[in-house]
């Protein structure tokens, strides 16, 4: 499986989701590192080494649509046209439970989609998620 | 003697001997004689050396005075000036050809005539044998018929013939694209059509005048015509074409839709709105009361044993309120798409509806529910029924002020609606706060009582927008209120489609 700690990019314009994730994920005995982006373009920056925080192999992103400057989707035709990134494993996080996002989403290969208020109180579906998806799966180098 | 049809045949058919008719003898003669269409027989100078008795009544000329006349003056508009001069005796006319001729009298109203001439060219003597028939009440009829039809339709008309010349247009039409009666008549029709089109109009005239069946013009695009002002007004045009002794005619029928595209277009940006609106609502207003919601967690999480009881207190009253907002959020959201998606129509049997709706309350020790349904069967929309219903039945309950709870529904024929009955026998509703239960964000109950004051007013919207009705019956000083539920039993494709 994924040997030492795997990073997880949360890419949320609300500083508060990737908080809520770290300390969901404190606790576990695999070692988790959140790093944050504020919106499509930091990640962006993040994933090309081009900013402060890094991110390294393997990684998960966790992503959120509505946002400012580049948004969810944005973010996605960018990743996807990326040779480098491409193959990245993206999670949705959004407060949208329309089905045009939700089937656009999908359109765009994420892994899955997610309702911030359908993943139970303080995100605890999400944290046993990706805690079982990070010690059954194995992800890209 | 008999009549031998043979004969009868042979004083009307080209290629017989018209002396036949003159030598006819007893019966056969007097069943010409008798007939009710004139037979005028004329010889190669075009005098008439034979009339019956129909033919001097439609001429009023006495018989005798028919005999020595020439047919061209009997039947003067048979002919155009020009063939006139060519063929005095006027005989090109007979050609078999039917007419429809109008006789000028000298004595009471003109007279509509049908005229069918013919050589008799077998004999000696070549003669014409001229038929004409009264047909005044038909073009009588045709003429109220078109007046009926024609000038008295709701919706504009235009006659037009194979070259694209305006014969006829109605009062509506004239009016739709503001000219005078009469002066578009003459005209070619491609002025009605606006310059950019003009073009492509004429190409797909002249195609349509080889392929003629009826279908509408410009199906799924835009169609418009040109006023006489030049500003463009949205039309829906019909085209059927027909056939007349004249050539190929065509009937366009035009509709001013102005009006509808207007309500359409303020209708489409109201939805549009609305929708963003609602999107708004979901992400912006939805995004900041998680975030107080998770700090409130977060709070506890950091601080919960150590905090002081007030302040634990204090939070526990801030995540209800979170939450009440966000249910509130929620609700709206399920107005504002209320009826979005479309429904299914299925055969609705409201005791199944009710007991699933009865079943969705969760069940408590006081609650008692209760049916009383005469209603039949009928063809509709379920889910919004059950909601409605549900809402009804959860209001009742939510808002009963006692342990002991009693609902009952009822539901009876009438008309076309059934009439469904929520009766509970809770405070019952003030009448002087009936008026406003229905709207939005009123809520008549203390802040004990949990709700956002929205189930009535989506209620009323699911119940209008399905083409039903709901009203209140509740009395001051009595307990127990009514929700009357007025639900079609039919389909209406305006509502339901």
């Amino acid at each position: 499986m994924n040997e030492g700690s795997i990073d997880i990019l949360v890419i949320d314009d609300d500083e508060l989701t990737s908080e809520i994730i770290e300390r969901r994920l404190k606790d576990s005995h695999l070692r988790y590192r959140v790093i944050s982006a504020c919106d499509g373009q930091d990640g962006l920056d993040v994933l090309k080494g081009k900013a402060d925080r890094s991110v390294r192999s393997p990684y998960i992103i966790l992503l959120d649509l509505n946002m400012p400057r580049m948004n969810g989707f944005e973010f996605l035709e960018a990743l996807r046209a990326d040779a480098e990134l491409r193959d990245s494993v993206v999670f949705v996080l959004s407060t949208s439970d329309a089905d045009s996002d939700r089937s656009r989403a999908y359109h765009e290969l994420v892994a899955g989609y997610m309702v911030k208020s359908a993943i139970g109180p303080q995100f605890s579906k999400l944290a046993k998620l990706l805690k079982q998806y990070t010690e059954t799966i194995w992800l890209p180098n | 003697m008999t009549i031998r049809s043979d004969t009868h045949q042979a004083a009307i058919e080209p290629g017989v001997n018209p002396a036949v008719v003159a030598s006819l003898d007893g019966l056969e003669r007097a069943v010409i004689e008798d007939m009710r269409t004139g037979v005028v027989l004329s010889d190669d100078t075009g005098v008439v050396t034979y009339a019956n008795a129909e033919s001097a009544r439609i001429f009023q000329v006495a018989r005798d005075d028919l005999v020595g006349r020439r047919i061209a003056e009997l039947l003067p508009l048979t002919l155009s000036e020009p063939e006139a001069a060519t063929d005095p005796h006027g005989q090109a006319q007979a050609t078999g050809a039917t007419r429809e001729v109008r006789l000028k009298l000298r004595e009471g109203a003109d007279l509509w005539v049908e005229v069918v001439a013919r050589q008799l060219s077998n004999g000696p003597q070549s003669h014409v044998l001229t038929t004409v028939c009264d047909i005044t009440e038909r073009r009588d009829i045709d003429f109220a018929l078109k007046r009926i039809v024609f000038d008295q339709a709701p919706y504009g008309l235009l006659l037009i013939d194979g070259d694209g010349v305006i014969m006829s247009s109605n009062e509506p039409l004239n009016r739709i694209f503001g000219y005078q009666p009469g002066e578009v008549q003459g005209k070619n029709v491609e002025m009605l059509v606006p310059a950019r089109f003009r073009e492509g109009h004429f190409a797909q005239r002249s195609a349509f005048a080889t392929s003629p069946l009826a279908r509408s013009m410009g199906k799924g695009r835009d169609v418009t015509g040109r006023r006489k002002d030049g500003r463009e007004v949205p039309v829906e045009i019909g085209l059927s074409p027909f056939m007349t002794s004249a050539g190929r005619m065509i009937c366009a029928y035009v509709v001013d839709i102005t009006e509808r595209e207007r309500v359409e277009r303020k209708l489409r940006e109201a939805n549009a709105k609305l929708e963003e609106f609602a999107n708004a609502v979901a992400h912006d207003l939805r995004s900041p009361l998680r975030g107080i919601a998770n700090l409130i967690d977060f709070i506890v999480e950091d601080f919960g044993e150590s905090a002081p009881r007030p302040a634990i207190r204090n939070l526990d009253r801030m995540r209800d309120r979170v939450q009440n907002a966000e249910s509130m959020i929620a609700d709206l959201l399920s107005y504002a798409r209320a009826n979005q998606e479309s429904a299914k129509f299925e055969t609705i049997d409201l005791a199944a509806v009710v007991e699933e709706v009865f079943a969705a309350e969760p069940a408590s020790p006081g609650l008692h529910f209760e049916t009383k349904l005469t209603s039949e069967p009928f063809e509709g929309a379920r889910s919004p029924l059950w909601t409605v219903l549900r809402n009804l039945v959860s209001n009742a309950v939510k808002h009963h002020d006692r342990k002991d709870i009693h609902v009952v529904v009822k539901s009876r024929n009438q008309g076309d609606f059934v009439a469904i009955d929520v009766c509970d026998d809770g405070p019952g509703i003030p009448e002087a706060a009936q008026s406003r239960v229905f709207r939005l964000f009123q809520t008549l109950s203390g802040p004990d009582k949990k709700g956002s004051g929205l189930g009535l007013a989506l209620t009323q919207r699911l119940v209008s927008s399905h083409g039903g009705r709901i009203e209140l019956i509740s009395f001051d000083g009595r307990r127990g209120c009514t929700f009357r539920v007025w639900w079609p039993r039919f389909i209406r494709s305006d509502l339901d489609e």
